[in-house]
């Protein structure tokens, strides 16, 4: 499809207001409750710059969902004759064991690494990084929700000779107007480390993020987030992504993000996920 | 849950839990632990012996360090040795070649042998300058009686957070040195390693052999681009020397049937194989590096062998057996006999074989070498150069004698050359030229396929004489030397200032001597001394010939005064020339060639690093004890830093001359200053740094000297001659520029086959004379004055009246010419040196040449007749006219080959320095010369690439193989074409007391 016939697309959904229900299956007519469509995803983009999906922020809103996810990214260094080629397939999955109180995990069961160094050239395919977490929406009031999420990282990922762990906590929040604009945002902590022969190299990080999504549709939504890491990886990174419903609990995200400032040396990321909802 | 599924689970359980958990044992210096020990290398490898000797110790003097053409060991350098092994790390802080802080081997030897063949050994993870270990640390290790070691902590270089750490170890009966590496990708990104140790050969040293398909000494050739295809796994590498004394060294993994890595005569890499390492991973290296002084591979190979049996169980067996060649003077060097042993079975092709050693038989023709046990060998005898017998093993599972091998007869010839005049034996050089094509077919040789071809091949190219066809003669003593049988040419050759003579023999098996007699020509200018201002030695990391070849070849050339200019390392043969008699006659110059090995040097529109390329600094003072031999540090600062940084070591009138200032890189090193800026000699220079690559070329890098502060230039490089058109035209670029720097004519020679020493040489009009009262201020003087003349044969002898009648010779002094003054113009040379044309060229252009009925030709080439070819005058307003400043140069020889310049090398376009020659013969240059470039990419190179702007080659014709050709004589000796040149007349025309330069192109 060409870009002009993409970019009707999404105009010709966009002005579909009379099909704008609200189909979510929560217990509340605000906060969470209030969401334009339930198979559309909501919350922080999913895509980050470190493994799995760490460092990427947690929807405040608790949902059981399942899905399939991919990302590359590349850096391309030319004057220092660099450059890498990363990707992954993953499975995540969430639950939502109460109203409040979200499980979630991310398992990446494929990891491929391309990296060239001036003439010479190198691949690497392992099983990545798992990662389990849980998020309690903390307080509310009428749109505003509070909470917290905590997430570990598994040293699943079969490299050469070191496993990587890691864990991170955060505040999460959103504030939505109505049910087709939300603001989020989330401020927080990772840290990583290595277990190996080698010295463990901890590396920590303050997280902060914040972002919006409109849905001008129950079948579309954009968000635009900004993300800030500051520690021995920073990063100042624009995240934007196209959320779509497909039908019923099934939606997608087609996310991009490219760090601007900081000293992570990736050029972008981008990543596509499609998840359905249970509940 | 049932118990069988209850086991499966507890099982995985434990499989993941051991896979979580594998490698949290703290090992060696990845921890980061300060005074951490890298742990010992190779545990599982013991040798025997009944020494318990070890040593450990920083070297205090160059008297402490091994010998051996390559021993680079200085002050503040470590050694550690045992009673069979030396080895020497540079200290931190002594920089040689591609090593950027020290923590290298820099020499490898057997006590007492004196032997050390290697350049350097280091670590690196990769080809470009920041992939190279460069140690900050380095810790003694003392654990007497149990081992000694040095260990070194660093990072890669300029790369901080990439940690390396290295261990050199030695036990008492080791054969060779342990090692271990540990590398820690303590980065953020992800890396591609190749972890190996980088052995520097850098050609005509020892060759890397490698078993493999179709390998052994043969690897596929690669370029800086095409290096990721060439990488390969292999049990072991090993390489021996090629001219006594003799090493031979092998390294083995000590815990992986497979070392990768790559290989070529330049460079091999022996390591892990490529990896992605992530962030926080690391690599671990142990390796064991054997040295023998032996002259093969075997000797080093059987003992790899041996560690692999050790460390990784593998069995091997002995094959051995005995050469038989009736009257043969030797068969215990590899010019008599090599053998080759290689898996697989006769029908194979070679391709199909896998050579796993090489070995020279000992002096009676006997020889034995291990091999992996279990697999079926072909065992190949060469000799001279070609696959003389082979038999087969169908399977090897024990011990085995295979009796003997039966050579055919060679002939064994003595060689004598006296002084016509006198009835003296003198020294001098004997070429072997096949007569007939037969011949040349049936005795063509090589070194198991390297070092090039020769007809006939006597010996190893890069080593001793006799050396590919030539053989140097010694007066006074006897030099015999076995020769296949065979219809030859034998010219005696001394110099280009004498006749030369030629016999021609059919060789039989038998013995026969050949006596020469030549006679000195009246050729040499008086008040001229002859000079070779760019010659190698074994000192050079590219070159093994032994001092006393390398000597005795200049005396062989009858030069006068040679100046040793090895690369990066300064040397001094004096003590050689004393041994040989030769210091009445004879001045050697104490000087170096620096030469660029890492690349960091950016201009503008390129985007890799690049080197400044090579010059030759001289008179300097040798100094064994300080790093390099007292030479300059020459690595990441521009020529000017360069020249500001060496203005101590001189030890008298400094000269820099900039070398082969456009010959073409060679691994990516430029060896040229001028051509790795790219200088578009179409254009002006520029009066300072305009941001331009010509900028850089004119600047002054630290505020001191200019880069482009260089006394000389050679426009002359090597016999063949072959790269004469663009340093020509790049010497005649700067000379109209006003930069008046002294053309020279060097042979470059590093061995007896690559170049001829002497062939070209300078005669330098400097009122000085070899030997004890050789005054070097005064010869250096009249080099940088421009009184120096560059020949392979012709002598041009000219002056001009001046306006006060006085005859001027060239030279950078300025002065107007009378009114109507002619020029004086005497050509002469020796009979077999032919003499085509005489060029006069005005601001670089060719305004008048002399040829045809004007020049006298010599009957007989090997007379002494006809020295003569031009003696007259020309008016001078026949070339210059006008008030405008000119220069001056005169030329003889043959013509010149057509040549035309279609690209530059950064902008592309033309660049002012031929570059395609008439490389199809048919007498013109045009697009169907164009051979390099398929631009177009359907995979031939023809116009339709050069419209898009492919160009190239520019190269000499093949030498002449018919003997009516009056080259033909001349070509046996040189490959080459004979050509001299006068450096510059500086005409003052306006008369204003200065020389006003005509500009780019001479049109001013």
């Amino acid at each position: 499809m060409s870009p002009r016939w993409c970019l009707l697309w999404l105009c010709a959904l966009a002005a579909l207001p009379a099909r704008a229900q609200v189909e979510t299956a929560s217990d509340s007519a605000n906060g969470c409750g209030r969401w334009i469509a339930a198979g559309l995803p909501e919350g922080p983009v999913a895509l980050g710059l470190l493994e799995a999906d760490v460092a990427t922020g947690r929807r405040a809103c608790p949902r059981t969902e399942v899905g399939l996810m991919g990302r590359a990214g590349a850096v391309i260094d030319n004057a220092d004759f660099y450059g890498a080629i990363g990707a992954s397939g993953a499975v995540f999955g969430s639950y939502a064991a109460s109203p409040k109180l979200e499980l979630f995990g991310t398992f990446e069961a494929l990891r491929y690494e391309y990296v060239q160094n001036a003439t010479l050239k190198g691949s690497s395919t392992s099983l990545g990084q798992l990662t389990a977490g849980a998020t309690y929406l903390g307080w509310q009031s009428g749109e505003l929700l509070l909470g917290a999420s905590g997430r570990v990282m598994l040293p699943t990922g079969l490299y050469t000779g070191i496993r990587v762990m890691g864990f991170e906590v955060s505040g999460v929040g959103s504030y939505r107007f109505g049910e087709r604009l939300e603001l989020h945002g989330h401020l927080g902590s990772d840290t990583s480390f290595g277990l190996s022969a080698a010295q463990p190299l901890p590396r920590a990080g303050m997280l902060l993020g914040a972002g919006a999504q409109y849905s001008p549709c129950s079948r579309l939504g954009v968000v635009l987030d900004l993300n800030g890491r500051f520690g021995p990886t920073s990063y100042f990174a624009p995240a934007l992504a196209l959320r779509f419903r497909i039908a019923g609990g099934l939606g997608g995200e087609l996310a991009a993000t490219a760090p601007l400032l900081g000293t992570d040396r990736h050029d972008a990321m981008l990543g596509l996920r499609l998840g359905y909802r249970l509940q | 849950m049932p118990p069988k599924m209850l086991r499966i689970a507890v099982a995985a359980a434990a499989a993941v839990s051991m896979s979580l958990l594998s490698g949290c044992t703290r090992e060696g210096c990845l921890a980061g632990e300060p005074n951490c020990r890298v742990a010992p290398p190779c545990r599982k490898v013991k040798m025997s012996c009944d020494s318990d000797a070890l040593e450990v110790r920083v070297l205090a003097s160059a008297a402490e360090r091994p010998g051996g053409s390559n021993a680079l060991g200085a002050k503040g350098d470590v050694r550690i040795a045992n009673r069979q092994v030396e080895a020497v790390i540079a200290g931190i802080g002594n920089q040689n070649y591609i090593d950027p802080n020290g923590g290298s081997i820099l020499d490898l030897a057997n006590p007492g042998k004196g032997n050390d063949g290697i350049n350097q050994i280091l670590q690196v993870v990769g080809i470009l300058p920041r992939d190279a270990a460069n140690y900050t640390s380095l810790e003694l290790i003392d654990e007497r009686p149990e081992r000694v070691g040095v260990q070194l902590s660093g990072t890669l270089d300029g790369q901080p957070d990439r940690l390396v750490y290295t261990l050199y170890e030695l036990r008492p009966c080791d054969v060779g040195v342990r090692v271990r590496t540990e590398a820690l990708n303590a980065g953020t990104d992800p890396q591609l390693w190749a972890l190996v140790d980088g052995y520097y050969w850098s050609k005509r040293e020892p060759l890397p052999f490698a078993p493999g398909e179709g390998s052994g000494f043969a690897h596929k050739s690669f370029n800086l681009l095409t290096i990721n295809e060439v990488f390969r796994r292999f049990p072991y590498m090993a390489a021996s020397s090629h001219a006594a004394p003799y090493a031979s060294y092998a390294e083995v993994s000590c815990t992986d049937p497979y070392l990768e890595g790559f290989h070529s005569e330049t460079v091999s890499a022996v390591g892990l194989g490529r990896t992605v390492v992530q962030p926080r991973d690391y690599q671990i290296f142990e390796r064991y590096i054997v040295a023998t002084a032996d002259d093969d591979a075997a000797g080093a190979t059987d003992l790899a062998l041996e560690v692999r049996a050790q460390a990784l169980g593998e069995k091997y067996v002995t094959l051995s057996g005995r050469i038989e060649r009736a009257g043969a003077l030797s068969l215990g060097t590899e010019r008599e006999v090599s053998v080759l042993i290689s898996e697989g079975r006769l029908p194979d092709s070679a391709a199909l074989r896998i050579p796993w050693t090489q070995v020279v038989p000992d002096a009676a023709g006997k020889f034995r070498a291990r091999v992996p046990a279990g697999n079926a060998y072909v065992v190949e005898v060469h000799s001279f150069g070609q696959k003389a017998a082979e038999k087969e093993i169908p399977k090897a599972v024990e011990d085995q004698d295979l009796g003997a091998f039966v050579l055919p007869s060679t002939a064994r010839v003595t060689f004598s050359v006296i002084d016509e005049q006198t009835s003296q034996d003198v020294d001098a050089e004997v070429f072997v030229v096949p007569a007939d094509e037969e011949t040349r077919q049936a005795t063509a040789g090589t070194f198991h396929g390297q070092f090039g071809t020769c007809s006939p091949w006597l010996g190893p190219p890069p080593g001793s004489s006799p050396a590919c066809n030539r053989v140097l003669v010694r007066k006074g003593l006897p030099s015999t030397v076995e020769i296949p049988v065979g219809r030859f040419h034998f010219y005696a050759f001394r110099g280009p200032f004498w006749t030369l003579q030629r016999k021609t023999e059919a060789l039989t098996p038998t013995n026969r001597a050949m006596s020469f007699a030549l006679r000195k020509l009246p050729l040499q200018p008086q008040g001229t001394v002859s000079a070779d201002m760019h010659v190698h030695g074994g000192a050079s990391f590219d070159s093994q010939i032994p001092d006393y070849d390398r000597v005795l070849s200049f005396s062989a050339s009858e030069l006068e005064v040679i100046v040793a200019t090895d690369h990066d390392v300064v040397y001094d043969f004096g003590q050689l020339v004393r041994q040989l008699g030769l210091q009445d006659s004879m001045t050697t110059v104490i000087g170096v060639e620096t030469t660029g090995h890492i690349p960091f040097m950016y201009i503008p529109n390129y985007a890799f690093p690049l080197v400044i390329g090579h010059y030759n600094l001289w008179p300097l003072k040798y100094d064994p004890s300080a790093p390099r031999n007292g030479g300059p540090f020459d690595e990441l600062v521009e020529p000017g830093e360069l020249f500001d940084l060496s203005k101590d070591l001189f030890t008298a009138t400094p000269l820099i001359e900039l070398n082969h200032p456009w010959a073409d890189p060679e691994f990516g090193r430029d060896l040229g200053f001028p051509r790795a800026l790219g200088l578009n000699t179409l254009e002006d220079l520029p009066q300072s740094d305009n941001g331009t690559a010509a900028g850089m070329y004119v600047r002054a890098p630290k505020g001191g000297s200019r880069n482009d502060a260089h006394h000389a230039q050679e426009v002359m490089n090597g016999s063949q001659n072959d790269a004469l058109l663009p340093y020509r035209a790049f010497w005649f670029f700067t000379l109209n520029q006003g930069q008046l720097k002294t053309g020279t004519a060097n042979s470059d020679s590093h061995s007896l086959t690559d170049n001829t020493v002497g062939m070209p040489r300078n005669l330098v009009y400097a009122n000085t004379r070899a030997g004890p009262s050789f005054d070097v201020d005064r010869f250096n003087q009249a080099v940088i004055a421009g009184q120096v003349m560059g020949t392979n044969g012709p002598i041009i002898e000219s002056t001009i009246e001046d306006a006060s009648g006085a005859q001027r010779s060239f030279g950078f002094a300025p002065f107007k010419p009378k009114a109507d003054a002619a020029i004086s113009i005497k050509v002469s040379a020796a009979p077999w040196v032919p003499v085509d044309e005489v060029r006069f060229v005005v601001n670089g252009k060719v305004v008048e040449t002399m040829a045809g009925q004007a020049l006298k030709s010599p009957s007989d080439p090997f007379g002494t007749q006809g020295l003569e070819r031009v003696n007259g005058t020309v008016k001078l307003s026949a070339l210059v006219s006008g008030t405008k400043d000119a220069w001056l140069v005169i030329e003889a020889g043959t013509k010149l080959p057509l040549a035309k310049d279609y690209g530059g090398l950064i902008a592309g376009g033309p660049d002012g320095i031929p570059d395609t020659s008439d490389n199809n013969g048919d007498g013109l240059v045009d697009c169907k010369d164009v051979q390099t470039g398929d631009k177009d990419k359907d995979g031939d190179v023809d116009c339709a690439d050069h419209a898009l702007g492919a160009y190239g080659p520019l190269k000499n014709a093949p030498p002449t193989r018919d003997e009516a050709n009056p080259l033909f004589h001349y070509a046996a000796i040189t490959e080459g074409y004979p050509m001299a040149f006068t450096n510059p007349f500086i005409l003052d025309m306006d008369g204003n007391g200065k020389f006003d330069a005509p500009g780019a192109g001479g049109a001013r």
